[in-house]
């Protein structure tokens, strides 16, 4: 058994990173588990570090040797990471001192067939490494790339680049990743339908340039000018154009998400441009590749939010058997009842009577022991999932999903999380030690496996970059504003709202693929008394009691200043019908409960965009 | 049984003529009633997701009180009470001795608790149900609320023997007992406590041991210990105070 942190045994300190595993097998077919033990919490988290697994059932051949990919995310590197293989035989396994191969910068990686690596001085990243990697090595979890700040690609053709791979470099794109191409003399490789996904342009073949004096200027007197070279030849796709040579497109940036994707179509592996004094100017102009991260959206999740949904008698009587509970109740005390008055009237003989009243208890207690422990409309568990969707750039939508799930009886649980997922915490309860959590890799989606007791619950954090095509503009022409939204989507928004400072505006549903344009005044009108600055979110009601609960206290909780709405933004939200699950259980013995909002915040200083 | 005089009596006026039967329905309206509430009602507990949490064990304690309370409130002849024969008439007039008495007092007393647990087992059976509680712990409430109603209901049996005829002073202390022994004594030492003992038990939770000259003491066994040493001294009592009847003819 051999492990490889990281690319290269390198990763970023703080985000999750790929750990491949390599198993050999020189004797008979052995079919076993294989679980990374990495430590979670610690004092940077403020909670006591507790284990955290990833497992998965590895069946390995006669005289064979297979890699297997994790995605671990441990909370502390002071502790060494355990790779483990459970087998019928016996167990073997491995620490890893996970100091060893930290990097304090993001990382950069370099995909190329070139068996010499461009020079390629990326000025936002000068002391972050960049590690050749081959596409095979590439992960294919968006999760393992949050260490990662630029991808750079040259020479390479991705035609083996699978689907999980190329799913999850978008995902990592829309998150705040970037890449960039480098162009080549082969260009029929940029051509590749695979490629295409990543370019902003379309490669139409070479181009020779006697002089390139677009650059020249550029740089001015700074670097040497370039004579005779040879240049990608493309049409724009997407994104704006930083440089062009004759029309021909030099350097584009194109963003996607929070992301961007850079081009470049000069050959910077080949001279003249190897040796080129100027390369460190030339991508000075890409800026900064790997944004900040962005701290997640401020929504609530804790015991005291769902105390609050417990509380609303609509959502605990789906799984609370008060009717039949007080069916029962009605049967057996009348029963009883009538059995009194039969005895004080003595209608009939004495020993029938007693007869009859244990007949009554025991039918009484063992019917409603069986309704209720085998019906009853006792689910074993309720899983409710709440997820905001905050716009970020272009359509794509940044989902935090605050994950309940509550269980009725002593059972395990597998929840289960659409591939795509770049953060889940456990949220701590006081005074509460949960049992370990299990991150089991099945397929196209992970699994989070964990036992409950009865009437227990635990509570999750997922965040995500999903792909959300709705559009909201609002312009500000002084006494109005003008709001137009799209939405391109799947899904239907409902119960939209606008809120401006000192007014709201009910929109009603805007159904997926439609369009509106409403036009609304933005000042006070004739006679009406002055408005106040700031909106109560809290007081907007919506025809779901647990709608209006999750919006107080979860989306926009008081104790964090967002439940009045005011100061130089606009706000608009609707809840999502029909929203794609993102995290749920397989077992029809638990009900889903999956609300989704959809909000984006535009700021009112020049027309806003969203 | 059936032969013995006090015995009789007290089948004719409770289940005959019905005049227990306001005792039984009293006693299960309310449970059916704080059973509902309960269930209704999310748990202020904020550990515990809702009431269906805490259904058995609340449920179980409710009836605990009501079960301790009823049956003392029987066994002290508070229903009908003119309706009684006295002592006296027992050992003078029927020429009953204590042991026959003693036999008759508590065979009803037995009955009238047994009664009281059968009556209340659907209710509770559907609490456990809707917890999920394990059955060990359904058969344990129900032979603890016997044990209980026998532990406390022999100090009745004592009351209406010492104070045949001053109904006021047995009511008095059938109450001062109830509330000191069944309610108070959680403040002082909880394991000796019938409600706070049960709702440890059925919530799984280790109650504090007693420490007593160095030696160690589980509460379980303390707190059966006092219960048995409380039946055991509300026996005695109740005997010597029937001989003492029995030496006044």
């Amino acid at each position: 058994m051999e492990a490889q942190v990281g690319f290269h045994g390198l990763f970023q300190l703080g985000h999750p990173f790929p750990l491949t595993v390599n198993l050999s097998n020189s004797g008979r077919p052995v079919e076993g588990t294989l679980q990374v033990k990495v430590w979670k919490g610690g004092p940077t988290k403020g909670i006591d570090p507790y284990p955290f697994y990833y497992q998965r059932t590895v069946l390995l051949a006669a005289q064979s040797q297979k890699s297997f990919q994790f995605t671990v995310d441990p909370d502390s590197i002071s502790r060494p990471l355990t790779v483990t293989f459970l087998g019928p035989a016996g167990e073997a396994s491995q620490d890893i001192d996970l100091r060893r191969h930290f990097s304090p910068s993001p990382l950069n990686l370099l995909l190329t067939e070139n068996s010499v690596a461009p020079s390629v001085p990326l000025a936002s990243n000068a002391s972050a490494p960049l590690i050749p990697l081959s596409i095979s090595q590439l992960p294919s979890e968006a999760r393992a790339y949050r260490g990662v700040s630029t991808i750079v690609f040259y020479e390479q053709s991705l035609r083996d680049l699978s689907k999980a791979q190329s799913a999850a470099l978008e995902t990592w794109i829309a998150s705040g990743g970037a890449i960039l191409v480098l162009g080549s003399i082969h260009y029929a490789l940029y051509q590749e339908p695979a490629m295409s996904r990543f370019l902003p342009v379309r490669v139409l073949g070479l181009k020779r340039f006697a002089s390139l004096p677009g650059l020249e200027s550029a740089f001015k007197t700074k670097a040497a000018p370039l004579k005779n070279l040879l240049a990608q030849d493309s049409r724009l796709v997407e994104g704006k154009v930083l440089l062009e040579e004759q029309g021909t497109p030099i350097l584009v940036e194109s963003s996607r998400g929070r992301g961007r994707l850079w081009y470049l179509s000069l050959d910077v592996g080949r001279p003249p441009l190897s040796h080129w004094d100027g390369l460190a100017l030339l991508f000075g102009l890409l800026g900064s590749a790997h944004e900040a991260e962005r701290a997640p959206a401020l929504t609530s999740w804790d015991e005291s939010v769902i105390s609050r949904l417990l509380w609303n008698p609509s959502f605990f009587s789906t799984y609370v058997p008060i009717r039949s509970f007080f069916l029962w109740l009605l049967f057996y005390l009348g029963g009883l009842s009538l059995l009194a008055w039969l005895w004080l009237r003595r209608r009939w003989p004495r020993l029938r009577l007693v007869q009859a009243l244990l007949s009554l208890v025991a039918l009484a207690g063992f019917g409603g022991y069986l309704h209720f422990v085998r019906g009853g409309n006792i689910p074993d568990g309720v899983l409710v999932a709440s997820t905001l969707l905050e716009s970020v750039a272009g359509e794509y939508a940044e989902a935090q999903s605050n994950i309940a799930l509550f269980s009725t009886q002593r059972r395990d649980y597998n929840l289960r999380v659409e591939s795509g997922w770049s953060g889940l915490e456990p949220v701590p309860r006081s005074g509460v030690s949960d049992a370990a959590l299990i991150v089991r890799e099945e397929g196209d989606s992970s699994g989070l496996s964990f036992p409950l007791g009865e009437w227990d619950y635990r509570l999750f954090k997922v965040r995500s970059v999903a792909r959300f095509p709705v559009r909201v503009e609002l312009e500000n022409r002084g006494d109005r504003f003008f709001l137009r939204i799209a939405n391109l989507g799947s899904r239907d928004l409902t119960e939209c709202w606008l809120v401006v400072p000192g007014q709201r505006f009910l929109l009603g549903d805007i159904l997926q693929g439609s369009s509106q344009t409403r036009e609304f005044s933005a000042a006070p009108m004739e006679g009406e008394a002055k408005r106040q600055e700031k909106i109560d979110l809290h007081d907007i009601p919506f025809g779901d009691k647990t709608r209006e609960l999750l919006m107080r206290y979860s989306f926009f909780p008081q104790e964090q200043g967002m439940a009045r709405w005011g100061g130089g933004a606009a706000l608009f939200f609707g809840w999502v019908r029909g929203a794609p699950r993102r995290i749920w259980v397989d077992d029809p013995r638990v009900i889903a409960y999956e609300y989704s909002l959809f909000r984006a915040v535009i700021p009112l200083d020049d027309e806003g965009e969203l | 049984m059936r032969g013995n005089p006090i015995f009789r009596e007290g089948i004719e006026l409770y289940l005959i003529e019905g005049h227990g039967f306001v005792v039984y329905g009293y006693f299960l309206m309310l449970l059916a009633a704080l059973e509902f509430l309960i269930l209704f009602l999310p748990s202020i507990d904020p550990q515990a997701w809702v009431g269906p949490a805490n259904l058995f064990k609340l449920s179980s304690a409710a009836a605990l009180l009501l079960i301790v309370y009823s049956v003392l409130r029987i066994t002290n002849q508070e229903f009908v009470p003119w309706r009684f024969i006295a002592l006296r008439r027992w050992f003078d007039g029927e020429r009953l001795s204590v042991w026959d008495v003693a036999q008759g007092q508590i065979a009803l007393l037995c009955l009238h608790a047994a009664l009281l647990v059968l009556l209340c087992a659907p209710l509770l059976i559907w609490a456990g149900a809707i917890t999920r509680a394990p059955a060990g712990s359904v058969l344990f409430t129900f032979a603890v609320l016997l044990f209980y109603s026998l532990s406390y209901g022999v100090w009745a049996l004592a009351a209406v023997t010492v104070w045949e005829r001053r109904m006021e002073s047995r009511q008095v202390f059938i109450r001062c007992l109830f509330i000191s022994l069944v309610l108070l004594s959680a403040l002082f030492y909880p394991p000796v406590n019938p409600v706070a003992f049960l709702l440890n038990y059925l919530g799984r939770r280790e109650m504090a041991a007693l420490v007593f000259w160095g030696w160690k003491w589980p509460a379980a066994s303390v707190h059966f210990l006092f219960h048995f040493l409380l039946l055991g001294s509300g026996l005695l009592l109740y005997g010597a105070a029937l001989r003492r009847r029995e030496g006044k003819r």
